[in-house]
């Protein structure tokens, strides 16, 4: 099986990078070796190109370039958000609150902080397509509350947050409120203008850019204490020598999926319903999970009653289908992800889980094919497994 | 492409013995608690042979090639030799398992060994160890040095 022939249907794990993106990388990597604190030449060449992908990353989200903070991805700037608020907080201030459904990198940080240091952690449920309400983020909010973070969208299984109104009703309290958007940024429109937040993590592979840089954007007022010590640089948010050609790929990314969000968009959410509508006609007993309506346009999601989700994974693999179960990270891991957990599936029906992504590359034929490919391997590990309740 | 070995995934598409002994002569299961994985097995029992083994599967790759593979293994072979059969011998079949998948073969074999002990209690006698007979020992104990497994050099003998 060569490479030309394998249909990739992971883009929530990660994209591949954007032409535009390699080329202005590889730009940065032979022409800019500079220093950007450096003062003479070079180094400034080198400023200027980390500071026009600053303004690049704050018009997409209509921040200003001053409340951009890169980080080396989504993992530092969730890391960055939870403990550097925590770390700024006042007086008896020690409550988080955050979603059953978060990534790892805020759940995981959470509750080490909550070991750790004492937080006061409050993981609220979802519902059974993986939203929390606002009035469960309120009622959660007490005095001594620092913070509250709510994802934009699900990784797994793709389901939106009424981000806009958790934030607004963070704000009324003077709660400082994050958004992991490593999902939704560059994907679906976001606007600190009028989404009240004021931390964002965002993610450059998850948008057509290089892996190993994201950013978090930081409302101008918003208390952070760095996580980091050292030259000081990201105004001593962030330190250490920035990762320009990287910072550059995040740049042009954020500028490339701005430009064809609303087309590809649209395109992608076409793909992802006849994913949907396909799957359920000749699949029995297929379980869409997360929101019907209120998701992430690429993202097709499923328990497969009476599979196991590595089995699935292998078995498409074979066929040349690159899809996940669970969420990448946790693979290795057959324990069952504990997103699709929250949604109170239950524990065998949420292990045959199965998230097929869509991006820009993907195209109706690979969808059809995929439609093809998936029903017999999910009625062959049924017939191995033989669920009574499917017989 | 993946982690498994060919034999592995030879398995896993072309699964051997799917399905159940019916009437079986002896019939065990066995889980992995940590993953919810689970294998049945059912036997039938021909003058003191198993002449037939069948499994059913709910688990992952590894979990269905370790039952397929142990299914053949078993097939024909004495009910005493049968029940020595151990994790190493369905590894040995598969050439391998990625390490963490390694208690899917225990699994099988746990599957297996509770078929087996099935058939004692069903006749009430003979089976894989007869009245008053040593019990299999669990999946879990060490075993002995089995011959393939010399194959590894030991420490500092080898060439580098």
């Amino acid at each position: 099986m060569n490479a030309a022939t394998r249909v990739y249907l992971d883009h929530a794990a990660t994209t591949p990078v954007a032409p535009e993106v390699a080329e202005a990388m590889a730009r940065v990597l032979r022409e800019a070796h500079g220093n950007p604190s450096s003062a003479y030449a070079e180094g400034r060449a080198a400023r200027v190109l980390v500071d026009q992908a600053r303004e690049e990353v704050a018009a997409a989200l209509g921040a200003s370039g001053s409340e951009i903070v890169f980080t080396s991805g989504g993992t530092e700037a969730d890391n960055l958000a939870l403990r550097g608020t925590f770390a700024a907080r006042k007086g008896d201030a020690d409550g988080i609150v955050t979603t059953a459904v978060e990534h790892h990198a805020v759940l995981d940080t959470a509750q080490d902080l909550a070991e750790r240091l004492h937080a006061r952690l409050v993981v609220l449920p979802v519902d059974r397509q993986g939203r929390v309400s606002v009035s469960q983020v309120t009622a959660a909010l007490d005095l001594r509350t620092v913070l509250v973070s709510v994802m934009h969208g699900n990784n797994e299984v793709g389901t939106l947050q009424p981000i806009a109104e958790i934030g607004a009703a963070c704000r009324a309290r003077g709660v400082t409120f994050h958004s992991d958007a490593v999902q939704t940024v560059g994907a679906v429109p976001f606007d600190v203008a009028t989404i009240p937040v004021d931390l964002v993590s965002l993610n450059a592979h998850k948008f057509y850019g290089p892996k190993g840089v994201g950013a978090l954007y930081v409302r101008r007022g918003t208390r952070l204490v760095t996580l980091q010590t050292g030259g000081g640089q990201e105004r001593g948010r962030r330190t250490g020598t920035e990762n320009v050609a990287g910072i550059v790929g995040l740049g042009v990314a954020m500028r490339v999926a701005a430009e064809r969000r609303a087309s590809e968009a649209e395109r992608q959410t076409r793909l992802r319903d006849r994913l949907f509508e396909g799957i359920v006609a000749r699949v029995p007993d297929a379980l869409l999970t997360g929101h019907p309506t209120q998701r992430l346009p690429n993202n097709a999601s499923f328990c497969f009653p009476g599979t196991q989700g590595e089995a699935l994974v292998v078995a498409l693999d074979l066929e040349g289908f690159a899809v996940s179960s669970g969420s990448a990270c946790t693979s290795g891991n057959t324990e069952p992800s504990h997103v699709i957990l929250a949604l109170g599936i239950e524990r065998e029906v949420a292990q045959g889980s199965l998230r097929l992504t869509v991006g820009r590359d993907t195209t109706e034929a690979d969808v059809e094919a995929l439609l093809e490919a998936l029903p017999p391997i999910v009625a062959r590990l049924r017939s191995i497994s033989a669920e009574p309740a499917l017989r | 492409m993946n982690e498994y070995t060919a034999a592995a995934i030879d398995h896993f598409t072309s699964p051997r013995n799917v399905g159940a002994v019916d009437p079986p002569d002896g019939k065990g299961s066995d889980a992995n608690p940590s993953c919810g994985d689970r294998t049945t097995i059912t036997i039938r029992v021909d003058d003191g042979r198993v002449a037939e083994a069948r499994f059913r599967t709910f688990g992952c790759t590894a979990a269905i090639a370790s039952a397929s593979a142990l299914t053949e293994l078993a097939t024909g072979r004495s009910v005493e030799d049968a029940a020595a059969l151990a994790p190493f011998d369905v590894l040995h079949a598969l050439g391998g398992l990625p390490s963490r998948k390694e208690p899917c073969a225990l699994m099988a074999v746990g599957a297996l060994r509770a078929a087996l002990l099935d058939v004692r209690v069903r006749t009430g006698e003979g089976g894989a160890f007869g009245p008053g007979g040593p019990l299999p020992p669990h999946p879990t104990e060490p075993q002995g040095p089995r011959e393939p497994a010399q194959t590894k050099s030991a420490p500092g003998t080898g060439m580098r």
